[in-house]
């Protein structure tokens, strides 16, 4: 027979081996030695932590009483898990950017790091989670109680185990829940000693399920055919208690706090989530498996009235299987105190995160950046929460304990944090939800699920009498908390689910659809709803105005992150910053970055308040704002770009339209002047040929008509010649491939020369030349080319400016850094709408005034000019012809 | 023997594509054969095998995705892997 004694030594050295194994995993994570300790197995192990000893011990007790129903405790979690990808995966992605450190924070910070929101959720989770405390060490005790029926001491003795197990489990809590301040470090010992725990539970529900059904029923047909027709209930199974138990479930695994603690805060690889998606699944069909089995036997060996919560212990007691019976003594109290380990460190952060911190904080706002160690502060507080939430669960057992209203806790406490879901599927998301929203969703699903649910519970033991119950609030029927408006033919607990969710998420979507969110919600909202999109560490957080001073900024991550912590911090950013020393400035970047670090210590709402109490202000600008990667920046930036492009492209396309237009003109240009070519080449051989010909075939040619008619051909093929070499000038000129030799050049000797060979054109006509002007003028030009100029200036006023008294005045002057001559003759002048045809090539102005001119020298005149940094114009008539040559002075 | 050759970028695309939905079907489908009318065609007082039908069912469909959620997982972390 198992004593007491055996027991409780047995108890006391599993305790140790904890104590041992969660010592050894911290050793061993201090040193880097992590190993497996970080694998996906221990992972989904610590996941396991949502079978408590309610779902150990309940499960056979609900399926003796309830048939398959407890399979919905698992399914739910199940449909969650293999479902990773829709949520699973994005609060994890969200926890770790935004380093969150409980649900509550969560939630806070989702709606604009709003402290009020805070206190809710922790509220609500401390509310809902102290009768499942109480009811973990309720089990303990009854599991004790099972092997010592006779020892009558009964009640003072469980009270008594009680106190010493929450004792020890604080002690366990403290020692390695509570070593640093930052959450988001992971608890190795902690996490490791569960996973731990979760072996031995599983393990020990497999052994007895074994027993069960090779020992004792010979097999699985053996025992189902002691299975008595009604147990399954099958007409009955598919109902909305069915559907709401395993909603209920499914929420309950993303919003309990401890299944956040350890599916989200404790994760260390996202990776990993990937293997429990299949893994914990897998393990909840393990645990489920025996259960229905083990609940047949119990029915079938025990008397009836026999407790079929404890069948899990009193089937191998009666079997004689007192080791099998000891093992599943130790597999429960794994159960039990693994929740409550977990449960306590997640609460315990919420506590002092979103309780205690902001309560101190109001409290020392002069203090913060002077004095006292903020650290001590938030490690004292969690410890003393650890210690106070374990005291307030004994004391719920106290004054519960042996009521039956423990029984149905587990459920009401699902459902009491499940009023957290539509806030938190909301945030994740929906962009629009907001804090208003979620803060009276969340209040008023919380109401009603007290007045539904949670007070009935108690039957008219607390607040509620059984007056209310029975006759509804101030004796009106339609209040009464399990028929609310007349809703009756319902289950208590889809009849409160009903109301809560529905009027909580009516609420939150309402509110959200009405209320302008502030900007630091909106910018949350992003964050977390976008949070695949985006990309790398940077621009995530709230941006802040920049007082801070770098210093006392140093002083408060010192104060909450450790100095060596905050040196590190400091002189990281310091670098990245090209400072070889000192303090980083305190950019925008920084201070976020900061705020982050310091987030997963204390919660986004404190950090946010204490930064924003040293960096000042909180507001954020409007550049800003725009800064940030939401969804509308990125497209409005994206659009930008394409109409960027698309205006770059039209420009270059108008360019390469623009260009096109002038090539074809150039192409049009060229045709014309070869037949200008043609036409001017055609003339000269004409005559050439004619009169050659005229000299072959008349034999009796006087000879002075012979002369004069050679004389002809000669000038005509020096024309010829003359056209060609000015053809072959202006194509060299205009390749550019000509070497131009500036050098100062006297300009009245330019002139002089070029007067000199133009005599031969002049003696002709009887043309008077007038000079008039400066005559020491130098200037940087070629001297050749410049004559060149001159001669053709010359030359066109000596053969168009025909007048009665032929007369060419040359007009030299300085014009500041610039030499002016102008060339100007007293002929019939260039019409207005020809003046810039003179300078085409074989331009053809009224036949008249260029008659006979291949029309080279003007053009090639200017493109000298250009060449030589000067300009050749043509002027109003004055009356007649007046050009214009400038030249920069020496 | 030929190898085959490495799936263009877009292919590729519309592969990691396909698991991600085939990710997001995995509960509904569970969802549909566990919590949806579809379970109750299974909920009749019969034995098959000499086991309750429904107790069968439920534990068969659970196993069965479990498997299909293992696979997927396998999967997805292989498309993480490589994009």
């Amino acid at each position: 027979m198992l004593t007491s004694n055996i027991l409780i030594a047995a108890s006391i050295a599993y305790v140790s081996l904890l104590f041992i194994v969660a010592f050894w995993a911290e050793r061993r994570a201090e040193r880097g030695q992590l190993g497996w300790l970080r694998s996906p197995l221990v992972y989904t192990l610590s996941i396991s932590v949502y079978c408590t000893a309610w779902t150990f011990y309940g499960a056979v007790g609900s399926a003796a009483r309830n048939g398959l129903e407890f399979v919905t405790i698992y399914l739910g979690p199940t449909l969650v898990f293999i479902g990773w990808w829709w949520i699973l995966r994005k609060l994890l992605r969200i926890g770790r950017t935004q380093r969150i450190t409980s649900i509550a924070d969560l939630i806070s910070s989702r709606y604009g790091k709003s402290a009020t929101l805070g206190v809710a959720v922790t509220l609500l989770a401390v509310i809902g989670s102290t009768p499942y405390i109480a009811l973990q060490l309720q089990s303990i005790t009854t599991s004790f109680s099972v092997f010592s029926p006779d020892s009558g001491t009964g009640a003072s003795d469980g009270n008594t185990s009680a106190l010493w197990i929450a004792a020890v489990l604080a002690l366990f809590t403290i020692l390695f829940g509570t070593r640093n301040v930052d959450a988001n470090e992971r608890h190795h010992g902690v996490v490791t000693a569960i996973a731990l725990e979760a072996v031995v539970k599983l393990f020990a529900l497999l052994a007895v399920g074994i027993f069960v059904v090779w020992g004792i029923g010979n097999g699985p047909t053996g025992i189902f055919a002691h299975m008595s027709p009604e147990m399954l209930h099958s007409d009955q199974i598919f109902s909305p208690r069915w559907v709401a138990l395993t909603f209920l479930s499914a929420t309950a695994i993303i919003t309990l706090p401890r299944m956040f603690q350890v599916t989200i805060v404790e994760n260390a690889d996202e990776r990993h989530l990937s293997t429990a998606s299949w893994a914990f699944p897998a393990y909840l069909f393990l645990m489920s498996l025996f259960v229905l089995p083990i609940a047949i036997a119990g029915q079938y060996i025990l008397p009836p009235g026999s407790n079929p919560d404890l069948f899990v212990l009193t089937v191998p007691l009666a079997e004689g299987q007192n080791a099998l019976a000891l093992f599943a003594f130790l597999g429960g109290f794994s159960s039990a105190t693994s929740m409550v380990i977990i449960a306590t460190i997640a609460l315990s952060t919420m506590v002092s995160n979103h309780i205690v911190m902001p309560l101190w904080l109001g409290r020392s706002k002069d203090r913060l950046a002077t004095s006292g160690d903020v650290r001590r502060v938030l490690l004292l507080s969690r410890r003393l929460s650890i210690a106070g939430l374990l005291l307030l669960g004994y004391f719920y057992f106290r004054l519960t304990g042996g009521s039956g209203a423990l029984a149905s806790i587990g459920l009401i406490s699902f459902a009491g944090v499940a009023q957290i879901l539509p806030s938190l599927l909301g945030g994740i998301f929906w962009r629009g939800a907001t804090r208003t929203g979620a803060l009276t969703g969340l209040a008023a699903g919380f109401i009603l699920w007290a007045y539904t649910l949670f007070l009935p519970s108690f039957e008219g033991a607390f607040i509620l009498s059984a007056g209310v119950l029975e006759n509804g609030l101030f004796g009106h029927a339609w209040l009464r908390p399990q028929e609310l408006l007349g809703l009756t033919g319902y289950d208590p607990l889809v009849h409160s689910m009903l109301w809560s969710l529905s009027v909580n998420t009516a609420l939150f979507i309402g509110l959200s659809l009405i209320v302008t969110p502030n900007q630091l919600e909106r910018i949350q909202g992003a964050q977390f709803v976008d949070v695949f999109r985006q990309t790398g560490p940077g621009g995530t957080g709230v941006l802040i105005r920049r007082s801070a001073t770098s210093e006392d900024l140093f002083t408060l991550a010192q104060r909450i992150l450790g100095t060596t912590f905050a040196h590190r911090l400091f002189t990281q950013a310091a670098t990245e910053q090209n400072k070889t020393s000192g303090l980083p400035d305190p950019t925008d970047t920084f201070i976020e970055r900061l705020e982050r670090e310091l987030t997963g210590s204390v919660g986004a709402a404190s950090a946010h308040a204490m930064v924003s109490q040293i960096a000042g202000g909180g507001t954020v600008s409007v550049e800003e704002l725009l800064k940030i990667a939401d969804e509308t920046a990125q497209i409005m930036e994206y659009s930008q770009q394409l109409e960027t492009q698309s205006r770059e492209l039209s420009k270059t396309a108008s360019k390469l339209r623009k260009a096109n237009a002038q090539l074809t003109e150039l192409g049009a240009q060229k045709d014309a002047f070869l037949s200008q070519i043609s036409h001017e080449l055609r003339t000269p051989m004409t005559s050439i040929r004619s009169f050659a010909e005229i000299l072959r075939d008349e034999r009796d040619i006087a000879s002075e008509q012979a002369q004069r008619f050679v004389g002809i051909i000669n000038t005509e093929s020096q024309r010829l010649t003359r056209l060609l070499d000015e053809i072959l000038d202006l194509s060299l000129l205009e390749s550019g491939r000509i070497n131009w030799q500036l050098e100062p050049v006297s300009l009245d000797a330019a002139i002089a020369h070029a007067l000199t060979s133009s005599e031969g054109v002049r003696d002709t006509s009887d043309i008077k030349i007038i000079r008039k002007g400066d005559k020491n003028i130098m200037v940087m030009a070629d001297f050749d080319r410049l004559a060149q100029v001159f001669i053709n200036l010359l030359s066109n006023a000596i053969k168009y400016g025909r007048a009665e008294n032929p007369q060419i005045t040359i007009r030299t002057q300085k014009l500041g850094k610039i030499a002016m001559i102008g060339v100007t003759d007293n002929g019939a002048g260039i019409r207005a709408e020809d003046r810039e045809k003179v300078f085409e090539k074989f331009s053809r102005l009224s036949e008249i005034t260029l008659a006979g001119s291949a029309g080279l020298g003007l053009p090639i005149s200017r493109e000298i000019m250009r060449n030589l940094n000067g300009e050749l114009s043509l002027e109003e008539n004055a009356p007649g012809a007046v050009f214009r040559v400038t030249l920069p002075l020496v | 023997m030929t190898l085959k050759p490495a799936p263009d970028l877009a292919e590729r695309a519309f592969r990691r594509r396909r698991r991600y939905d085939a990710a997001l079907i995995l509960p509904i489908f569970g969802i549909i054969m566990l919590v949806s009318p579809v379970f109750g065609i299974f909920t009749k007082n019969t034995l098959l095998f000499g086991a309750p039908l429904p107790f069968l069912y439920v534990f068969s469909v659970w196993f069965l995705l479990i498997l299909l959620a293992r696979r997927m997982s396998h999967l997805l972390s292989k498309g993480e892997e490589r994009s």
